[in-house]
């Protein structure tokens, strides 16, 4: 499937009115698309993604590494999307995942997100991206 | 570490003055509705005078309406700056002591503005030394129990432990992960940008935060804003970039920002 259907996904549980479970799925939603066009992507550019729970560090410490700022700055918001959406799904007696205002700023970031992340595969972008990480990554 | 002052002696020891302050506040619980002396004494500039001026034998409660209205004050913040800046340590502490200044709670709120505007300005190079949000907020959190100029929490009771970092209170755990992680002057740092790229006046909130399914931890730091969601995006967008360059990798692995957008 497109993981950007995520994002309409989320965009329609906002649109449906001040639910608190709709609010806090739609933060879940627009985190995982972001996520999962960030792992498509890298692994576009030949780089392995695990299929585990330390996905979510990997796509962000590659984006981060990139050498690009616009995608390194993708790597940071992705992280801290990756905050709100762990509020979101476990802090339940925590209010602020539930503002409508919030969950509309995290949907419209995640959008955002993506479009830096689909320009990753154009070249020359995509060449010095790949340098980049191919070099972070023997390095670490 | 506590160390037994009596009033009207000189410390012979050194001292943090926020343990000064501390220990002193402990020896006088009740709070005197404003002890005069002091302040003419040493109000020897004259913004500082222009602000004693209105509130010179106004009830408490007047008090606290000029405060108010006049929010953080600049003539007090000026006058109190100019008082405070160039004061040594040790007569700090004995103006404090001579004059039993009892920490009433428009003092306490008066330094603490220093203290949060300093921090502010001066991108965590505090201008008055670190004593003074040391002063500033062990001391006005001692009496956390009182209202606080511009509705600021005060729901915290417990100063004597509080660590802070660029005038944003530690939970113990908050600070012993700063600590460990060497992200002291990160925080810091990440604190002033944040102060400057969101159009909000609601102080920072930062939480230790454990992820059970990736058995990560990180810092997250919370702003509330007000405004229009693309408006705080762009702030947000502007504050990644800044944060990049402010805070390098991995540590910014474990310092994580979230916009509360009201």
């Amino acid at each position: 499937m497109d993981p950007k259907d995520f994002i309409t996904l989320a965009e329609r549980l906002v649109c449906e009115g001040q639910k608190n479970a709709n609010l806090r799925t739609a933060t879940n939603r627009a985190y995982f698309a972001a996520h999962h066009v960030g792992s498509e992507i890298l692994g576009k550019l030949t780089f392995k993604i695990p299929r585990n729970q330390h996905a979510h560090q990997e796509v962000v410490d590659m984006l981060q590494n990139s050498g690009e700022e616009d995608v390194e700055a993708v790597g940071v918001q992705l992280q801290d999307l990756y905050a709100a959406r762990r509020r979101a799904d476990y802090e339940l007696k925590d209010g602020r995942p539930e503002q409508l205002n919030t969950v509309r700023g995290h949907v419209t970031q995640a959008k955002k997100m993506i479009a830096s992340l689909e320009g990753c595969l154009t070249e020359p972008k995509r060449s010095r991206i790949l340098g980049s990480i191919r070099a972070w990554d023997q390095q670490r | 570490m506590e160390h037994i002052i009596e009033p009207g002696t000189t410390p012979s020891i050194p001292l943090q003055t926020s343990e000064l302050i501390v220990h002193y506040a402990k020896r006088v619980p009740s709070v005197q509705p404003e002890n005069e002396s002091w302040l003419l004494n040493s109000a020897d500039t004259t913004g500082w005078c222009q602000t004693f001026e209105k509130i010179k034998g106004q009830s408490t409660e007047t008090i606290e309406t000029i405060f108010l209205e006049e929010g953080t004050s600049m003539s007090s913040l000026t006058g109190i700056l100019s008082l405070l800046r160039p004061m040594p340590k040790d007569k700090l502490f004995q103006m404090i002591i001579d004059t039993a200044m009892p920490l009433n709670r428009h003092m306490t709120t008066l330094i603490t503005e220093v203290a949060l505007h300093n921090a502010m300005t001066s991108r965590g190079e505090i201008l008055l030394t670190e004593t003074v949000p040391g002063i500033a907020l062990k001391g006005a959190l001692y009496f956390a129990e009182t209202s606080t100029v511009r509705g600021r929490d005060s729901r915290v009771n417990t100063p004597l432990d509080i660590d802070v970092i660029a005038g944003v209170p530690l939970s113990d755990e908050v600070s012993d992960f700063a600590s460990i992680h060497g992200l002291r002057s990160y925080l810091a740092d990440t604190f002033n940008l944040v102060r400057r790229s969101f159009s909000s006046a609601n102080p920072l909130q930062i939480e230790y935060e454990h992820d059970d399914e990736t058995e990560r931890e990180w810092l997250a730091v919370t702003v509330r804003v007000s405004g229009k969601i693309d408006g705080v995006l762009e702030q947000y967008d502007a504050y990644t970039r800044q944060f990049m360059r402010l805070v390098p990798w991995p540590a910014r692995r474990l310092i994580r920002l979230n916009y509360d957008i009201v």
